[in-house]
């Protein structure tokens, strides 16, 4: 009885830590830059339109 | 208690616990503090009401806008579900909140992602990303409850440009002067200011108004609703790059600011120099490559000097 008592405790101790393990944390941006996106920036050339840019009022 | 009960109690209690760490499992969810610790309890529909920095090398971000502006960097409270200890920052800058700064490399990007993300208020979120979706956006998350900071959404505009919606939950933060060192504007620069202004309008009831820039010949665009000026548009000066929001920084002395860059493992894209309506601007890289514009402010005393 004791033995099986045991094997009960590790199989429920088990199933605990593979249903955590499979838990998934989300990521508000975790679909940003997967193939579709990436930043518009890098070029010498962004730079040419800055100074018509920024606030004004 | 018998032998018998007492089995059947701790069996119980066992599949209970199964039961609460599965439930757990589905219940994990980003929760986030809110926007600002002094909520007005309304929404500005268009208004930037945050930025988050998504960077590659958190700990080198954290350093350069720290030394550059300093800027401090802290755990949320009560933080949960969104990754390890760092993954998420919060900015401050004069104690007040200013943004987040994300740890890029826990996405699931392929590409680099380092840049500054804008977020825009939105009263009511699903009507928003409706009107988003029916002018031609694609939603990269769909409206999801992050706890204290409301309801976020994130987009890619028609245009292929990246923001966020939020409808705060507790109301937006209060309209202020932006203090030297923090966020001073938002613009988006476009292929089509036409086709942009019509996107962002059907979204946010904007109005636009144009107006010329010194004697360049070009024009800068205003995009304002309930009477206040909220983003900027202008066309973007680079055939073929995607087009993307630029985040304004008010500063004292943009020349001041560039020469310490490159030390802090930054780039200067553009060094300091006049605008065509007066003071000065600047355009910089973080470490990661995030871009973020410098710029004095307001014009008037500007002039005067």
């Amino acid at each position: 009885m004791k033995t099986i008592g045991r094997a009960t405790r590790l199989l429920v101790i088990g199933a605990l830590c593979l249903a955590l393990a499979s838990c998934e944390q989300p990521h508000i941006y975790g679909s940003v830059g997967f193939s579709t996106y990436s930043g518009g920036w890098g070029s010498p050339g962004m730079g040419t339109s800055i100074s018509i840019g920024g606030r004004i009022r | 208690m018998r032998p018998k009960e007492n089995n059947n109690v701790r069996n119980n209690l066992k599949f209970l616990a199964l039961v609460l760490a599965v439930a757990g499992c589905s219940t994990i969810a980003v929760s986030l503090p809110p926007v600002t610790e002094s909520p007005t309890g309304l929404h500005n529909d268009g208004r930037v009401v945050w930025h988050d920095l998504l960077t590659t090398t958190p700990e080198a971000s954290r350093r350069f806008y720290g030394e550059l502006f300093g800027w401090t960097f802290e755990r949320p409270k009560l933080h949960i579900g969104i990754g390890g200890d760092d993954d998420y920052m919060l900015i401050r800058h004069n104690g007040q909140l200013i943004g987040g700064m994300v740890n890029a490399n826990v996405l699931r990007a392929d590409v680099d992602i380092s840049q500054w993300v804008t977020m825009l208020s939105a009263g009511n979120i699903e009507t928003a990303v409706a009107a988003a979706v029916a002018g031609g956006a694609t939603v990269l998350t769909e409206p999801t409850d992050v706890g204290g900071r409301g309801t976020l959404a994130v987009i890619e505009g028609p245009a292929g440009e990246l923001f966020a919606l939020v409808q705060t939950r507790d109301g937006d933060p209060p309209e202020t002067e932006p203090d030297i060192n923090g966020f001073l504007w938002d613009e988006l620069w476009t292929h089509d200011v036409s086709a942009s202004t019509g996107f962002y309008s059907a979204v946010f009831g904007y109005e636009r108004s144009d107006h010329a820039v010194g004697d360049s010949g070009r024009e800068y665009h205003v995009l304002r609703n309930n009477g206040q000026p909220r983003v900027g548009l202008l066309a973007h000066p680079v055939e073929g790059k995607r087009p993307v929001w630029v985040n304004y920084l008010r500063v004292e002395d943009p020349a001041a600011i560039t020469a310490r860059v490159e030390a802090l493992g930054g780039t200067v894209l553009l060094d300091a120099q006049p605008r065509a309506i007066g003071g000065q601007v600047a355009l910089i890289l973080g470490p990661s490559g995030a871009g973020i514009a410098l710029q004095t402010w307001p014009l008037e005393q500007e002039d005067e000097g």
